[in-house]
């Protein structure tokens, strides 16, 4: 094999792989953005995973805060 | 914008459905007999000839006016502005708490008279508005301030800004971008010309430890700063880029300011102004430098934004296409923002494979081998060339040896199937990419 061939070879052997992994790559791009969690469009805010838990005293605390509240009004 | 989510399937048959037709016609290639070989074999040397000369009258129209451009400047002497006009500096911000406050930094270093920066915070998840709210107040030159609003996109922000903003002259800026001490100051003096509209800052690549942002660097220079400078001698300059863009009040509030209805609203509302009329010109000395994808991947989904946006942004106005008078420069610099776009990755994709599958079937391989060198000792001419109009590092001439059978190669890929994908509409999201730390 000449010089000429070894180039050839290399120059057809990187085009081939180049072209291979962009297609390998923009597959991959792809399949992570399918992967991301959908956001809730109507309430950006709102929990998605977890429902919020009250301690057990922090409900009585409250209600006794409100009235509270309302007896010095 | 809607999510992706549920496009996955249509675009990987896009991509299957690309491949398997490629992949078919090479099969037939192969089991036709040897006349019709000899007919495709006659077909890529014609398609050689005509992709080599269309390739040399880019690179020569490219380099000839970004020379001229260059010499303007340089030969005879810069035009100095009597009175600087104040400016409105807009950064929008979305969860870049990583990077913010470099970028403030150096707004703040600005060698310019009276300024104010607004930095919208778009609805961010992250320290980014607490980061923002500790620059309020002046500081030098500069009155800080900051805006919050929902979550709505970068052209909502930049609007948003742009409507709380107090100067004649606004400038956007991204919030992963830091400015030189000149810039604001460069930039500016183009508006002493009533007929200005916009000028196009000069965005280079910051970080240059890898290979793939190095090919960046390199890119910037010569594939995007090139042809601004060209386009800039004749004031049509097509992308004024989000990193570093300076406009006139009054053009931005004639074409109703950034259209929120594609995915580069840089392009969109550049050509919007050129359309209205106004001139866009192009300083390479309002220098900003900007992160580039690190990673293949972040550098697919960049890429594959900015044609989709561009795309979209040439959909909107079709009809320019086909109005060469009375706007010339107008006409050409969108003739050239459609063929850069569409025409030739797909030409440039299609003949790097079938030149390599000529080499490898047909025994051609000798003329494209020569073909490559040709072409390799043309790209090295052209990075040195405008390495040394921007005065940057030698260091990235060497990366011309892989720029255009590899990193080109790459993007174009890319971009064709994003192309596909938006003459079929398929849906899109913006991404975020991965923000490295700023170095301090």
């Amino acid at each position: 094999m000449n010089v000429v061939d070894i180039l050839v070879s290399i120059v057809v052997v990187t085009i081939l792989v180049t072209i291979i992994l962009a297609i390998a790559t923009y597959v991959a791009y792809k399949l992570r953005l399918a992967r991301e969690p959908e956001r809730l469009e109507d309430d950006p805010g709102a929990l998605r995973y977890f429902v919020p838990y009250p301690p057990p005293g922090a409900v009585d605390a409250d209600e006794a805060d409100m009235e509270d509240h309302a007896a010095t009004a | 914008m809607s999510r992706p989510g549920h496009s996955i399937w249509q675009s990987l048959g896009v991509v299957f459905v690309t491949v398997g037709l490629t992949l078919a016609f090479v099969v037939w290639a192969v089991l036709v007999g040897p006349e019709i070989q000899r007919i495709i074999v006659r077909a890529v040397v014609v398609t050689l000839i005509i992709f080599l000369v269309i390739l040399f009258l880019r690179y020569f129209s490219l380099l000839w006016f970004s020379y001229l451009g260059h010499a303007e400047r340089n030969v005879l002497g810069i035009r100095e502005i009597k009175e600087l006009p104040s400016v409105s500096i807009i950064v929008p911000a979305y969860n870049e708490g990583r990077v913010l406050e470099r970028a403030l930094t150096s707004l703040m270093r600005l060698e310019y008279p009276e300024y104010e920066v607004l930095v919208v915070d778009d609805g961010s998840t992250d320290d980014t508005l607490e980061i923002a709210s500790q620059w309020e107040g002046q500081r030098g030159a500069a009155l800080f301030r900051v805006i919050t609003k929902s979550n709505g996109g970068k052209a909502s922000a930049l609007n948003a800004g742009i409507a709380h903003s107090r100067h004649p002259l606004v400038m956007s800026m991204d919030a992963d971008s830091y400015l030189e001490p000149r810039t604001l100051l460069k930039g500016a003096r183009h508006f002493d010309d009533p007929a200005v509209g916009a000028v196009a800052g000069n965005v280079k690549v910051e970080n240059r430890g890898s290979i793939v942002t190095r090919l960046q660097a390199l890119e910037y220079i010569e594939g995007l700063n090139m042809p601004r400078r060209a386009q800039g001698f004749i004031a049509a300059v097509n992308i004024v880029p989000g990193p570093v863009g300076l406009f006139r009040r009054e053009a931005l509030e004639e074409v109703g300011g950034y259209d929120t209805d594609t995915y580069a609203e840089d392009a969109d509302l550049t050509l919007k102004m050129m359309a209205a009329g106004w001139r866009v010109e192009y300083e390479d000395q309002a220098v900003a430098w900007s992160e580039a994808p690190e990673s293949w991947r972040d550098l697919t989904q960049q890429r594959y934004r900015w044609t989709r946006g561009i795309l979209q942004a040439i959909r909107k106005r079709k009809g320019l296409f086909l109005r060469p008078f009375p706007d010339f420069p107008l006409w050409i610099s969108t003739i050239q923002l459609g063929f850069e776009a569409i025409v030739w990755p797909v030409m440039n994709v299609f003949a790097h494979l079938f030149f390599a599958i000529v080499a490898l079937l047909f025994g051609a391989g000798e003329l494209i081998l020569y073909w490559m060198i040709l072409l390799t000792l043309l790209d090295l001419v052209a990075a040195l060339v405008t390495v040394s109009m921007e005065e940057e590092s030698l260091g990235l001439v060497p990366m011309a040896l892989i720029y255009r059978f590899v990193f080109i190669l790459f993007l174009d890929v890319v971009k064709m199937f994003a192309t596909m994908e938006e003459l079929f509409r398929l849906d899109m999201g913006w991404g975020k990419l991965e923000r490295a730390e700023a170095p301090s």
